[in-house]
């Protein structure tokens, strides 16, 4: 079955994935100016509903997978079902690693940045030594 | 059963012309009526969901597993509109090449032709844009592969999803001339389709990247 049997409707989700990948990022620049509107997980949440989306219809419509017969459906999907119980058990190490001090993180410790100035000097995010060097570069 | 038998038996099946299925765009088509190319490339791309997934499953524990304000911000550290940009041009691609598809299975070449140069021509400038990204992190921002977890997860992650976008930006030159030679007809398509399905993949790894990575 190719896509000559099927009509996409292509510029209509030319649109959806334009308007869903500007809502995107309009989200993710007004929250981190504004942290205090929301807490993070909600915002990652919500740019979940706006990614999941865009992937659905990269793999139903331009991958054709909606009109695929179902052999195919099945090789496609297996992965994702395959991958999920794999990566599901190395998941809980979050809360492992969350309970230790990231310092204490075996292996890690000489990949930690610098904490020097990031005791309350606004910079507690910047990978640079230098403070002044923190804007992002355009 | 021996596997020269087998092969037998499918060439048996395929030449039997009552339960013979029609020879599609993709070239030979064995017993379970689905071109073999279309097969050979979802397995394919069945292999690659679980090699980025490798990565971003390793990513999701690093990254959430860090206590607060040990993990870069990334509208601090990386360019995220350049890159907001860099995503629009790659869901372009993925538009044009469907746009070139159907304009070949419609019988205007032109068209086809036109669809798969430009996707081949954004797929480029993807790259391009990826190297000047790097080019400032690493030069300018001094941020390395072995400066941070952080700097080793971006690099591994983006770099292998440049690494086939390159890839891909090869064959979809190929498959440009090819159709600038008159190889495509409304009955012959199979390579545009097959290159298109992986085309397709890799704008659908980096639309679930970019909102892992730049975004949260």
């Amino acid at each position: 079955m190719s896509q000559k049997d099927h009509h996409i409707p292509l510029w209509g989700l030319f649109l959806a994935l334009l308007v869903l990948t500007t809502a995107e990022v309009v989200l993710f620049e007004v929250w981190s100016r504004n942290q205090w509107l929301m807490p993070k997980y909600a915002m990652v949440l919500l740019l979940l509903l706006f990614t999941l989306p865009k992937a659905v219809i990269v793999l139903t419509y331009f991958m054709h997978l909606k009109f695929e017969r179902q052999l195919i459906v099945f090789l496609a999907m297996a992965p994702f079902v395959m991958v999920f119980v794999a990566v599901l058990p190395i998941l809980t190490d979050i809360v492992t690693l969350k309970d230790q001090s990231y310092n204490q993180v075996p292996g890690l410790r000489e990949f930690v940045p610098s904490t020097e100035h990031s005791q309350g000097d606004g910079h507690e995010d910047s990978l640079s030594q230098d403070p002044s060097d923190d804007e992002p570069y355009h | 059963m021996s596997h020269a038998a087998t092969t037998n038996e499918l060439h048996a099946s395929s030449s039997h012309t009552d339960s013979e299925p029609p020879l599609m765009a993709h070239g030979s088509v064995l017993q379970l009526g689905i071109p073999n190319g279309k097969i050979a490339i979802w397995l394919f791309l069945g292999s690659e969901v679980m090699f980025f997934t490798g990565l971003i499953g390793a990513y999701i524990v690093l990254r959430f597993g860090q206590p607060a304000g040990n993990w870069p911000q990334p509208h601090l550290t990386l360019n995220v509109p350049l890159t907001a940009v860099n995503t629009f041009l790659l869901i372009c691609s993925s538009v044009t090449l469907v746009w070139g598809l159907q304009s070949i299975q419609a019988g205007q070449r032109a068209k086809g032709n036109w669809g798969l140069f430009l996707t081949t021509l954004l797929g480029a400038v993807f790259v391009g844009v990826q190297a000047y990204e790097y080019y400032e992190l690493w030069i300018h921002r001094g941020l390395t592969a072995s400066t941070n977890i952080f700097g080793s997860c971006f690099y591994a992650m983006t770099g292998f999803h440049g690494l086939h976008v390159f890839l891909g930006v090869i064959a979809m030159a190929v498959v440009t001339l090819m159709g600038l030679a008159g190889k495509f007809d409304t009955k012959h398509y199979a390579a545009v389709e097959l290159t298109g399905l992986y085309w397709h993949f890799v704008d659908l790894v980096w639309i679930i990247l970019f909102a892992i990575v730049y975004l949260m």
